[in-house]
């Protein structure tokens, strides 16, 4: 009980969670556990099911995709307060990158199945989860767009300068 | 456009019309395409600039360009700029050598407001070579953190090893109250920093954005997102300036070239506050 009030305050305090009242956050904190990986650990790998998210309590992770016959690419680098994982949201629930540790972490690694069926009973719940995780997913969108423009290119690739 | 009076028109030199002999000093290949150069003057004064002032370059025989002082305002002895090779003129300047002679002209433009900062934390933001512009002003704040607050640096590149000046970040986030965070678009194998829009970085800030002045230089596609969440940050636009670097030719008002909207770049800018160009920032090739 104690370690759920512990998890449960953490939770509170970060910017997904706030204001949410305290029964849902005994429910959120009931399905959740702090956890720790070491360097090098994977979270998760690309195809597996997407039942859980993280909130990254500190330490680096990178999300990276493995090219066959190629290095593994990392595209984004996630850090302290940052969440990890939103294809727990959206069919089939698999994840579609790996996440690896990239220095010792620590997280909160959220029980998204039971959250998702929370939701699915309760609407307003699950509009609110909606508002919450959306603009990091549009954030994170936008971000690879500006990525994918290749800003910085050299004048002899794409035609940009500064 | 700027009027010049008749007291004021004195000769072509007054106007900086005439070029400077200056002297190749060093030539330090910075990156594959951009190299620093070292220039002294020939003879007469040293060249006085402000952060964020610009110099119109001259290669004889092949042409002019304006180029962005990328050294410490605090030496005059020397001007220091960063040229990224892209065509004729450019690449002219990346190709010289030590003792080689080049035209001067300058310096010009609105500078960065850097006495804005006082009492305030000063925020860079700078991708890719937009990290050569706004030196000078991190050069004068290190110089002056008595009177700021704190002293943050974000910076984007392509890849790690497109990182420009990469031995000054580290020493300069060794420095008490400066905060340095680089970002990359492609990292490569045994890359453990952050990958990403150097916009993500500024969830990394711990100061109040009503309290801090931004600097920011990078392409225009860079400076708008910038824009965007600094304002979304908390940040005044009023207090977020941008260096607009686009083409020009005379450099003191005179021609047009580098006219946008109702700003001649050269003579009004080329910084300038957020506010000043949010709708030209945005029109495609103007
Ligand atoms: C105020 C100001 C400060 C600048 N500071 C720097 C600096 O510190 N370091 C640096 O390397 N460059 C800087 N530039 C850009 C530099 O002036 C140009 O790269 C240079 O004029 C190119 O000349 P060129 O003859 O070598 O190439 P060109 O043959 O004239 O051009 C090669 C290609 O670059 C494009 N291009 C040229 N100039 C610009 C520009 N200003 N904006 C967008 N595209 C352009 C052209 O359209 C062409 O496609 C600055 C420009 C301005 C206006």
């Amino acid at each position: 009980m104690a370690a759920i009030k512990k998890i449960a305050e953490l939770l509170s305090a970060h910017p997904l969670f706030e204001g949410f009242d305290s029964d849902t956050m005994e429910f959120l904190a009931g399905c959740a556990e702090n956890k720790a990986y070491r360097k090098g650990e994977y979270i998760f790998k690309t195809g597996e099911p997407a039942d859980k998210f993280y909130i990254l309590r500190s330490g680096d992770v990178a999300l990276e995709m493995q090219i066959p016959g190629r290095a593994r690419l990392t595209v984004q680098s996630l850090h302290t307060d940052q969440l990890i994982g939103a294809s727990w949201m959206l069919p089939p629930f698999t994840w579609r990158l790996d996440a690896r540790a990239m220095t010792n972490i620590r997280v909160t690694r959220v029980d998204a199945a039971c959250l998702r069926d929370k939701c699915d009973e309760n609407h307003e719940l699950g509009y609110t989860i909606m508002k919450r995780f959306l603009p990091i997913i549009a954030e994170r969108l936008q971000a690879t767009r500006m990525q994918l423009v290749d800003l910085y290119a050299p004048m002899s690739e794409v035609g940009t300068r500064l | 456009m700027r009027a010049v009076s008749a007291d004021e028109a004195t000769s072509s030199w007054d106007l900086g019309m005439v070029p400077r002999p200056f002297r190749v000093r060093k030539n330090r290949r910075e990156l594959n395409d951009v190299v620093t150069l070292e220039l002294e003057p020939e003879s007469g004064e040293p060249m006085a600039f402000e952060p964020g002032q610009f110099t119109m370059l001259y290669l004889h025989g092949i042409g002019e360009i304006p180029i962005s002082i990328s050294g410490d305002p605090s030496h005059e002895g020397v001007l220091v700029q960063t040229i990224r090779s892209v065509g004729a003129v450019s690449e002219g300047f990346c190709n010289l050598s030590e003792g080689d002679m080049v035209g001067v002209r300058g310096p010009f433009g609105r500078p960065w407001p850097v006495e804005k900062t006082d009492g305030k934390n000063l925020l860079i933001m700078a991708g890719g070579l937009g990290l050569a512009p706004v030196r000078p002003a991190v050069y004068w704040a290190l110089q002056n953190m008595d009177r700021i607050k704190k002293l943050n640096i974000l910076y984007g590149a392509r890849t790690p090893d497109d990182a420009l000046f990469p031995s000054q970040l580290l020493g300069w986030e060794a420095v008490d109250d400066v905060k340095v965070l680089l970002t990359v678009d492609r990292p490569v194998d045994d890359w453990y920093g952050r990958v990403g829009v150097v916009t993500d970085l500024i969830a990394d800030l711990d100061i109040d954005p009503q309290e801090t002045i931004a600097m920011v230089c990078g392409p225009d596609v860079m400076m708008n997102f910038t824009i965007q969440s600094l304002r979304a940050w908390g940040l005044d636009g009023e207090n977020v300036y941008v260096s607009l670097e686009r083409n020009m030719k005379c450099a003191i008002g005179w021609c047009g070239h580098c006219q946008m909207g109702p700003h001649i770049i050269c003579h009004d800018g080329p910084v300038f506050s957020a506010p000043e160009v949010a709708e030209l920032m945005s029109v495609w090739e103007l």
